[in-house]
């Protein structure tokens, strides 16, 4: 069961990471529980990216800050030294046993069109531009 | 309003409750309603009934005996009834160790326990999420009531090596004792407190596909704890009020 869950896990942080420039894992810790993985997207706001994944029907979280009911980063992340440009797009994604491969496909499939439709908004388009050279994207 | 599609991708926050657990909880509402205290057949059977959840858990936690396991409302409940019953039950010792990345339920009560006077040594992480060990084991000296460590962190998932914490830490001081917040672990991965120098483990139902509103404390046999809740003699006297006997019933499939 929890081989299954890690399988989707793995394969929805490869479809991310693997699509999405101004994406980073937070954590690559081997030792890990086998559902969660922690993404943040450079340059743009966690909390617009879970809006704009509830409008397609997609529950993540930012974290503490929606149970907090403060604008305050992650006290976790801010612990491990995540960089400021990336802490306040932080997203965790949590799967289950009833997770399905195809919502997995559908979330991969779905956030790229969300984090380039907000990273094109973004103030910080000098950074994102230098991002995108660094990682020898045209 | 056309259903929309749901994609819950925030099982950390909390679950779905499993169909089976369910079906097993329902009776317990309004048909064998009894008090599990009261000394006719009809409670009396309730107290059975809470006897084999209490040795399921007993089971999941991997406790040697079912007098370890009690039940409480929530994980939060659970992390304040061994962190202040432990304070409350020995008051020579006014330092306490945690974590800079323990779960809001953990660090609020030991913000607020520097308010009433412990001091408070909070052990920081790698870049990677990872526990600064070698910080935690400098930490503890002959005043250090309890360490508490999470067994994994509900935003990162990484897992603390929290049995090589209890026993490093007992080997310095073997009177301090330790609380692992399991929350983010139970139902992840296998829990095994039994041959361990953990002294208590808290765990919530809702985070592994059991209702809200129920959660477990295991708490070592030789480890003495003041009462939080006071009033009668359930729960062998350490949490008192009427058992939840649906959930109780079904916290573990």
């Amino acid at each position: 069961m929890c081989l299954l869950v890690k399988e989707l896990r793995d394969k929805l942080e490869n479809g991310i990471l693997s699509r999405i420039y101004n994406a980073r894992l937070n954590s690559s810790a081997y030792n890990r529980v086998p559902n969660t993985t922690n993404i943040g997207f450079e340059y743009i706001e966690g909390e617009l990216i879970l809006l704009n994944l509830d409008d397609l029907g997609i529950c993540a979280s930012s974290g503490s800050a929606c149970t907090s009911g403060s604008l305050d980063p992650s006290h976790v992340l801010k612990a491990m030294g995540v960089p400021f440009t990336a802490l306040h797009g932080s997203i965790r994604f949590s799967l289950s046993r009833y997770t399905t491969e195809d919502e997995i496909n559908y979330t991969i499939e779905k956030m790229p069109e969300v984090v380039n439709k907000l990273t094109a908004l973004s103030p910080f388009q000098k950074e994102l531009k230098e991002l995108r050279e660094r990682k020898g994207i045209v | 309003m056309t259903d929309k599609k749901l994609i819950y991708l925030d099982n950390n926050a909390t679950t779905k409750v499993d169909e089976k657990v369910l079906e097993v909880m329902l009776p317990y509402f309004s048909q064998y309603y009894g008090n599990p205290s009261s000394i006719y057949e009809f409670g009396g059977k309730n107290q059975r009934a809470i006897k084999e959840a209490r040795e399921t858990i007993k089971d999941f936690f991997g406790a040697r005996s079912a007098k370890e396991i009690f039940f409480t409302a929530s994980g939060s409940e659970s992390a304040n009834m061994a962190i202040r019953g432990i304070l409350n039950a020995d008051k020579s010792k006014n330092h306490l160790i945690t974590t800079k990345v323990e779960h809001a339920c953990v660090l609020n009560l030991y913000k607020q326990l520097e308010k009433e006077g412990y001091n408070v040594t909070y052990i920081g992480v790698n870049s990677d999420g990872e526990l600064n060990t070698e910080e935690l084991y400098a930490a503890v000296n002959e005043k250090t009531a309890l360490v508490s460590c999470m067994y994994a962190n509900n935003e990162t998932g990484i897992i603390f090596p929290v049995e090589e914490i209890a026993q490093k830490v007992k080997s310095i001081n073997k009177d301090t004792k330790v609380y692992v917040d399991a929350v983010q672990a139970a139902g992840k991965i296998k829990l095994d407190v039994q041959n361990t120098d953990i002294d208590m483990m808290g765990i919530s139902g809702h985070k592994f596909h059991a209702p809200k509103g129920i959660g477990s404390l295991y708490v070592k046999s030789s480890v003495l704890l003041s009462p939080l809740v006071i009033g009668g003699h359930q729960e062998n006297g350490k949490r008192a009020g009427t058992e939840n006997v649906p959930f109780s019933k079904r916290i573990k499939r």
